[in-house]
């Protein structure tokens, strides 16, 4: 295909502004997908995703489109909306020339928006804004103009009006996109030099890599190698396009966006954000690539059953090549065993690699509490960073601690901003900044540690305010703080996997609350066991898991015995995933109960 | 030595907390009579080395709604098949309100030497709650009539957890003393899924104890009152005066075998376990057309075995006999069950006098022993 006829482009959208449901009328409209095998939202294609109506992984489709008489080749990136993946929207944006901004015309414009759409415009992207759900009783299609123009700066005199439920004005989109998006500008007999945006896990395939063709072509058969892994070099033995599926095509060329295979076994032979060229004939300079992008919430994952560690590695391994945001390393605890230490871009991000390797690869986890990456100052003068609460070095080696600080914005109706106050002021918050966007939204900006914002901060909001106000964040330094670690003993042993570190104040009503939590997930056994939340040597709350008085079944008469003999092995069961802690016995709910502690 | 359990299926009316195999039919008693002294028969020529019984346990459902007639029936017909031992017992389950002075009269003449009674609650709004048909009353003239005629083995069940107060359940086992029955079971309540009480508690028309504490407050307050009474736990769930423990139920705590009659009867020998036609038309169908009754659901090997032997062994107040389990099995148990030094070790298990038992204090969380040891 000639390159003036392809066209690469993005959508990016707040979450529920309808982004997938506009994608699946894209595809229909072109006749991508028939409508009898359409499932609800297609390029959502984990589970998860679908399940909560959220897009995390890009998932790129070929289209193909007739504008005035000539066949157009429309390659669209999802993107995904929520907060903790703007990485994964900075690597659709390399790949595309243009980008729709799907706004709801019922909701106006969100924080999570603004920063997506700043992202486009540092890529040079050409925008297009598609007002959404003009279907709706509520819409305001001009107080959704105005504010993209105000907060923007978008000129939105042609922009398509449309219902992507109702299948309303979908061709207006299309024809915008050809019309409006610049063809890709590459040079076809240079070197290849490819962008890789993503990778993907076959079993029988090995790594499949996504990529944006920059210069030059690639087809079965072309040698190829990959500028960071030198060396390697990998035959091509498919190529092709996303239709939505993968669909195989012999080359690919300038311009385009598709896949290759090449037999690479080896997950870490490629790595997203590099760049792949001819091996024979390579190009001189890599693509520019991706900003590495940081974790920002860490926590300890362990399998459930200590004889899975290699499973869990290898579907850690399998993850990080489709989620090259996800960082881990190998992870020893007195109670876990041997596990994984994972970083994530936020929390959702945890939830869902959690979620991913327990549905995905049938794994039970232990997951510990998370935290954020403190920065210690110890008195020999070296700067530690610790992200794992049982790698503090001891008090009298601290010389002073910094926890990470971020700059949040909340945008949330007038209603509410009496309860987002409050919120953030109990979650230590700094207030620096309220502005009235119009007469329905305020924008609240705040500094609030990180280490606040990891626990339930996002669930709070939400419920605080009825689901209406959205939460952007980034990181916007360290600050000192008085920090301690906090452990939690059982019968007298500590517990390395739930120690965590927090803002001295907190310390008290935290041990309290996990003691508590505990003590009702713990279940009673042989003896009395003590539970004890403690500040260095210095005890601050302690609760008691009574000894077990009853478990004997009262008649046991001849047929009573096989009865009998089954709650003996389940109980013996039960026992056996049990973790020990010293001489008690602590079920992985107990660990994960801890997560759950709300104040 | 020998025991023979006899399943009577019949009830007149169903406990909301029960859920054995019984029913309410009353039709086909005499058929079923019948069917149990033919089966009987059967056994015995299956089991020719086995020519004398011990024990006799009728037990249900609701033996003494037979009726005196057929209950002399019944038990003619057994003895008909097998010799009784010199010193055996014969024990029958009744219910109060249905033992009067002819049917006491039947059961002595018939050999019965030991009753049980289902007192469950001696308070009339609980007894009336938990769907039993008796009042406190008939259970003072059962006792009587049954002494009147020379049956002083009586027992008494008693429920422990039933909705009703603590003092409600104290006066229960005071009263059962003051009659001067010389054994009592007291059962901690289980509510099964399948029980009528389970639909009426999720219904909240009432509500049972379910605090642990509490209810082992109350176990551990009844085994003070009926030690201080003369009582012996000798089992978790049983109390008796000295001489009076129930002998067919001590062999099924010390992994003996047993023979078994009627529908849904259970019975363990030569090492394997059966279980009878539990449809009472269907036990009553094979009997008649010669069908096999029972099927094996288990064969217990020699683990097995030794894995019963201190599982059930530790249930009684004699623990498990070391000599003689190294005498069945060839090695001591703690060779067996290594852990059990650990739990010696940690005053759970105590071994002394050539026996392996539970810590007094520790009966009641057997089940924690047991599966830290087998």
């Amino acid at each position: 295909m000639e390159q003036r006829l392809i066209r690469n482009f993005c959508i990016i959208a707040h979450i529920d502004h309808g982004k997938s449901t506009l994608a699946d009328r894209l595809m229909e409209y072109t006749g991508q997908v028939a409508k009898r095998d359409m499932e609800a939202q297609l390029l959502d294609s984990m589970d998860i995703e679908r399940e909560r109506g959220i897009t995390i992984k890009l998932t790129p489709v070929s289209m193909t489109y007739t504008y005035n008489g000539e066949e157009y080749l429309l390659n669209l990136i999802d993107t995904p909306g929520h907060v903790d993946f703007n990485y994964e929207v900075s690597r659709s944006l390399a790949a595309c020339e243009g980008a729709l901004l799907v706004v709801d015309a019922s909701q106006g414009v969100e924080a999570q928006t603004l920063a997506n759409c700043y992202l486009a415009l540092e890529n040079d992207l050409e925008i297009i804004p598609v007002i959404n759900k003009i279907d709706l009783p509520s819409a305001d299609v001009d107080g959704t103009k105005a504010e993209i123009e105000d907060a923007i700066g978008l000129d939105t005199t042609d922009a398509p009006l449309v219902s992507a439920k109702d299948g309303l004005n979908i061709k207006d989109v299309l024809d915008a996109v050809v019309q409006r998006v610049p063809a890709p500008k590459g040079d076809v007999n240079k070197p290849l030099k490819a962008l890789i945006f993503d990778c993907q896990y076959d079993n029988y395939k090995g790594v499949i890599i996504f990529v944006r063709i920059v210069d030059g072509s690639v087809k079965v058969g072309t040698k190829i190698k990959m500028f960071e892994t030198k060396g390697k070099e990998f035959d091509v033995t498919e190529v092709g396009i996303f239709s939505p599926k993968m669909y195989a095509t012999g080359s690919l060329s300038a311009g385009d966006v598709g896949y290759i295979c090449a037999s690479i076994k080896t997950v870490s032979d490629t790595k997203v954000g590099d760049t792949v060229t001819d091996a024979k004939q390579p190009c001189d300079q890599p693509l520019k690539g991706y900003k590495e992008v940081k974790p920002m919430v860490f926590c300890g994952i362990f399998p459930a059953d200590g004889s899975k560690y290699n499973d869990l590695k290898d579907a850690l391994e399998k993850l990080q090549l489709n989620d090259a945001s996800l960082v881990y390393e190998p992870d020893t605890s007195v109670a876990l065993g041997f596990g994984f230490r994972c970083g994530f871009l936020g929390l959702l991000h945890m939830e869902i690699i959690q979620e991913r390797l327990e549905r995905e690869f049938d794994l039970d986890l232990v997951t510990t509490a998370p935290s954020v990456s403190y920065k210690v100052f110890t008195t020999s003068g070296e700067v530690l960073m610790v992200d794992n609460p049982s790698k503090l070095p001891p008090v009298t080696s601290i010389e002073h601690m910094e926890e990470p600080i971020v700059a949040a914005t909340v945008y949330c109706p007038p209603d509410y901003v009496g309860a987002v106050m409050e919120l953030c002021q109990d979650k230590r918050g700094t207030f620096v900044d309220m502005t009235y966007v119009d007469t329905k939204r305020v924008c609240l900006s705040y500094e609030i540690p990180l280490n606040e914002i990891i626990y339930n901060f996002f669930d709070n909001l939400k419920s605080r305010t009825k689901g209406y106000a959205s939460l952007d964040y980034e990181i916007k330094g360290y600050r000192t703080g008085k920090l301690v670690k906090l452990d939690m003993l059982l019968n007298g042993e500590m517990c390395d996997a739930l120690s965590i570190i927090v803002n001295e104040e907190r310390a008290y009503a935290r041990g309290r609350q996990i003691a508590e939590k505990l003590k009702e997930a713990i279940p009673r056994q042989m003896f009395e066991i003590p539970v004890q939340a403690a500040v260095g040597n210095k005890i601050i709350a302690r609760e008691t898991v009574k000894a077990l008085r009853k478990d004997v079944l009262a008649k046991c008469y001849g047929g009573d015995l096989t009865r009998k003999k089954k709650l003996l092995e389940k109980q013996k069961e039960g026992k056996k995933r049990m973790r020990q802690v010293g001489s008690v016995s602590v079920p992985s709910e107990a660990f994960m109960s801890i997560l759950k502690i709300d104040d | 030595m020998s025991f023979l359990y006899v399943h009577i299926p019949f009830c007149k009316q169903r406990c909301k907390y029960c859920t054995f195999v019984s029913t309410l039919r009353a039709d086909n008693m005499d058929q079923y009579i019948s069917c149990l002294v033919a089966e009987g028969a059967l056994r015995r020529s299956q089991f020719s080395n086995i020519s004398k019984l011990d024990t006799i346990f009728l037990g249900g459902g609701t033996p003494s709604y037979l009726g005196a007639q057929r209950m002399c029936k019944l038990l003619d017909g057994i003895k008909s098949c097998w010799q009784l031992s010199d010193n055996y017992e014969l024990s029958v389950e009744c219910n109060p309100e249905s033992v009067d002075m002819e049917l006491a009269e039947t059961l002595v003449q018939c050999g019965v030497n030991r009753v049980s009674l289902g007192l469950q609650s001696s308070n009339n709004s609980t007894l009336a709650t938990i769907g039993r048909l008796h009042n406190v009353q008939q259970f003072d003239n059962a006792v009587g009539y049954l002494s009147q005629c020379g049956i002083t083995n009586i027992n008494a069940d008693i429920i422990l957890g039933l909705p009703e107060s603590r003092q409600s359940f104290f006066d229960s086992l005071r009263h059962a003393v003051d009659i001067g029955v010389s054994h009592l079971s007291v059962y901690a309540l289980e509510v099964h899924h399948n029980s009528a009480m389970y639909k009426e508690i999720k219904r909240g028309l009432y509500d049972v104890p379910s605090d642990e504490d509490y209810l082992c407050d109350l176990y551990d307050d009844a085994l003070k009152l009926l030690s201080k009474a003369g009582y012996n736990r000798y089992e978790v769930s049983n109390f008796a005066k000295e001489g009076c423990e129930c002998r067919h139920n001590l062999n099924y705590w010390q992994g003996g075998e047993y023979l078994g009659l009627g529908c849904a009867a259970h019975w363990y020998i030569g090492g394997k376990r059966y279980r009878n036609a539990t449809n009472l038309d269907k036990y009553i169908e094979s009997v008649d057309n010669g069908k096999r009754i029972e099927h094996c659901y288990e064969c217990v090997d020699n683990a097995g075995k030794m894995q019963e032997k201190i599982m059930l062994g530790l249930r009684l107040a004699q623990g498990v006999d070391v000599e003689q389990f190294e005498g069945q099995f060839g090695v001591a148990p703690q060779v067996a069950f290594p852990r059990i030094a650990d739990m010696i070790a940690k005053g759970m298990l105590i071994q002394a006098n050539g026996t392996l038992t539970v810590a007094p204090d520790k009966m009641y969380v057997l089940n924690l022993i047991l599966a830290e040891i087998l």
